[in-house]
């Protein structure tokens, strides 16, 4: 059954795109089916779409990544980091669902683009991961039904830079000032105690 | 709701499933995670869980006299996960079962556990050295412990007398 | 004569727990005729911090983007780097991760079937079923050592043992929450007010649950047999039987059938593990590489399936991780769920699905 709907899949993608995909499929120890496709051009996702809507599949997620992405090189290189001119190459990885199988398509956008076809009008499934990836990481959609902002607020524009991210506002951990404080803070105490 | 009002009735036969904390104590399991305590004997300064800490609660760093190393967990960005206990070699962090993490706005810089790592000098060069704990030498050496004494000496002076003793007789 | 239209603001605080999401709602009279979604109140930027984090630090990390499934996502992103690095776990971790998951599932549904009566206003049922699940609180307590965020996994096992002991104590609280899960499965059953409120309110029927992609028991509920332990079975379930929950109506009441019987069926999940675990390891006993190198891993969350993608490079820091949660999909599905309703069932039927807020914007 599994193979049947893997061969399926392969075979009508092959007749619509040729050989210019590439696909391989790993079963793990427990029989669970992935498969792994990298498509040539990045409208052949419309044509994966159409497979899947046809073999009664949805979209499981959407996960678009810069790369090789600024926000690592950030991580690593601390304080006096200037922001590097290395243009940033977009992949966007769909992954979908179909007969127990999970497939994730990758397409990586040319370095002057950052648009998409929608396959939200194929598979309803897309919808909100869609607008996510236009919001969280600034990539247009074309012939979406509802472009509608999901997590923005429709007055905030994308290059503005007047706001900045909670994320990077805060950066979620104890930064080297309030170190600071808490090891001059427990000098004094210590000092305290003594007197006492 | 005849049902329901069973229910309700063994409900109100057996009084209040809530305690009146704090005027009346609430006793915590063993296994709870609360306030870290550490073991600085058993300590060797490994950093690993520094390195584990997600929320950046511990801090390790050589001392201002360079005597030894300041060890410090910050309990107001602890997240109780149990990671550093779960990664540390030598179990020197334990997460005790006290839970009583309350304090006033003022105090909230000092609210931490600090310990001090003091530095040993190499039985060889005399170079100050954070020592091999017990617990570490019983993990590397086994029961009988470390006869050579190559836990009390600096890497350097270490790596001199291993590769004058040869390595493979032991 | 035409009736007149509205548009009413639902939210952002408050809607029907204490997380905010608004809604746009487009009523005729009484009736929803359409909806517009809102979120993004509470989005914290949790994917953009697991890429400035070593892959340690994220294990405590993803823990902290829920509290009630709180457990699945590291146990997700475990096994996401698991199948990444070619690491097998110790079959006793296998065990004791489910072990977790189920009762984890068990207090999160227990939690929302007594949100559903809290929500039209039978509240000491809502209280009832809350002190009920405050035994799984107590054994969540004392076996893991937290309340919610129970700590369990790591790269390459677990970090807690059952005794057996701890063991004869879980079987015990299991066996002392059959008769009470038991009375209110039964009194939301046949009690007549929850069934006026709940009856062939909010319907999803199965055609359109296909096309939203809708997961877990809101997927179960409209005849959908999806669940992710059966279909690609991971930790321990491809040894255990698991039989889903399954109703047809797709409506609130449906919805609520279905936890009630799932939270049955997880009692019986750790009973049989319990009894099949065997001993062994429960972790690698060292601190694993990992490669350069992409992989997705899936569980069944208490709210349904959750998805994470892994990309890594080599480094101790994740290039990428992206999970899906559960709740995600099921919004969208509200669009069908609600119109043709009145006002008043607007909070039930957004109750209905469990969603989690904290979840969805991460």
């Amino acid at each position: 059954m599994k193979q049947e709907a893997m061969d399926q899949f392969q075979s009508l993608l092959a007749k619509k795109l040729g050989n210019t995909f590439r696909l391989k499929w790993d079963t793990d120890r427990k029989g669970v089916v992935c498969g792994w496709c990298r498509l040539a051009a990045p409208d052949d996702i419309v044509i994966v779409a159409e497979v899947i809507a046809g073999l009664q599949g949805r979209v499981l997620t959407i996960s678009p990544l810069n790369t090789p992405s600024p926000l690592v090189e950030q991580a690593v290189v601390d304080e006096g980091f200037t922001e590097a001119e290395d243009p940033i190459q977009v992949v966007i990885n769909y992954h979908f669902f179909f007969y127990e199988i999970n497939l994730t398509a990758a397409i990586t956008l040319p370095d002057d683009r950052r648009t998409v076809q929608s396959i939200t009008p194929i598979l309803r499934s897309a919808d909100w991961h869609e607008r996510e990836m236009q919001e969280l990481f600034n990539i247009r959609l074309q012939g979406h039904p509802n472009p509608k902002r999901l997590f923005l607020d429709k007055d905030i524009y994308l290059k503005d830079h007047t706001m900045i991210p909670l994320s990077e506002a805060l950066n979620g951990a104890s930064t080297n000032t309030l170190w600071e404080r808490i090891m001059e803070s427990n000098q004094k105490g210590a000092h305290a105690d003594e007197q006492l | 709701m005849i049902r329901f009002f069973k229910v309700i009735l063994k409900n109100i036969i057996q009084g209040p499933s809530t305690i009146k904390y704090p005027f009346e104590d609430s006793p915590a399991p063993e296994k709870l995670r609360g306030k870290i305590v550490h073991n600085a004997d058993a300590c060797v300064a490994c950093h690993l869980c520094e390195y584990v800490c997600a929320g950046g609660a511990i801090k390790m760093q050589e001392s201002e006299d360079h005597q030894g190393i300041d060890f410090v967990v910050w309990h107001d960005t602890c997240t109780f996960c149990g990671l550093c206990e779960y990664y540390c070699p030598t179990k020197a962090i334990h997460l005790t079962n006290d839970y009583h993490t309350a304090h006033v706005q003022a105090d909230k810089y000092n609210y931490v556990e600090k310990t001090f790592v003091k530095k040993q000098p190499c039985i060889c060069c005399g170079e100050p050295m954070v020592p091999i704990s017990p617990a570490m030498v019983e993990q590397i050496y086994g029961q009988e412990g470390d006869i050579r004494g190559l836990s009390k000496m600096c890497p350097q002076c270490r790596r001199k007398i291993l590769w004058k003793g040869g390595v493979s007789k032991s | 004569m035409p009736m007149s239209s509205y548009n009413i603001p639902i939210g952002p605080v408050h809607v029907v727990l204490e997380e905010p999401i608004y809604f746009k709602l487009q009523v005729e009279g009484e009736t929803v005729v359409g909806l517009d979604i809102n979120a993004g109140h509470v989005h914290r930027g949790i994917e953009f911090l697991t890429m400035q984090r070593n892959f340690y630090q994220n294990l405590t990390l993803t823990e902290r983007v829920c509290s009630l499934c709180s457990n699945n996502h590291p146990f997700t992103y475990c096994m996401a780097l698991e199948k990444l690095a070619g690491i097998e776990i110790p079959v006793r971790a296998e065990y004791l991760r489910t072990i977790a998951d189920e009762i984890k599932r068990i207090a999160s549904h227990l939690f929302n079937i007594g949100i559903i009566p809290h929500i039209i206003g039978f509240d000491s049922l809502f209280m009832h079923a809350m002190e009920v699940r405050e035994s799984m609180q107590d054994l969540k307590e004392s076996v893991f050592g937290n309340r919610m965020n129970l700590s369990v996994n790591t790269i390459g096992g677990v970090r807690y043992n059952i005794t057996d002991e701890q063991s004869k104590y879980i079987v015990k609280t299991l066996e002392n929450l059959k008769k009470p899960l038991a009375e209110i499965t039964k009194i939301c059953r046949t009690d007549a007010s929850i069934r006026r409120r709940t009856e062939g309110i909010g319907v999803l029927p199965k055609d359109k649950a296909i096309a939203y992609g809708v997961v877990g028991p809101v997927a179960r509920a409209s005849g959908l047999p999806y669940d992710v332990r059966v279909v690609n079975p991971y930790a321990a379930y491809d040894k255990l039987t698991v039989y889903p929950a399954v109703e047809q109506n797709g409506d609130v009441f449906s919805r609520l059938l279905v936890r009630l019987q799932e939270a049955a069926e997880s009692i019986r999940i750790i009973e049989q593990c319990l009894h099949d675990m065997p001993e062994g390891p429960t972790d690698l006993g060292y601190m694993p590489d990992i490669p350069a190198g992409e992989a997705i891993a899936k569980s069944e969350a208490p709210r349904g399936e959750l998805i994470y993608y892994a990309r890594t490079n080599g480094t101790p820091i994740p290039e990428r991780i992206k999970w899906r949660v559960p709740t995600y999909p099921n919004w969208a599905a509200l669009n069908v769920m609600m119109p043709g309703y009145k006002i008043a069932d607007i909070s039930v039927i957004i109750g209905s699905i469990d969603p989690c807020i904290s979840c969805t914007e991460r």
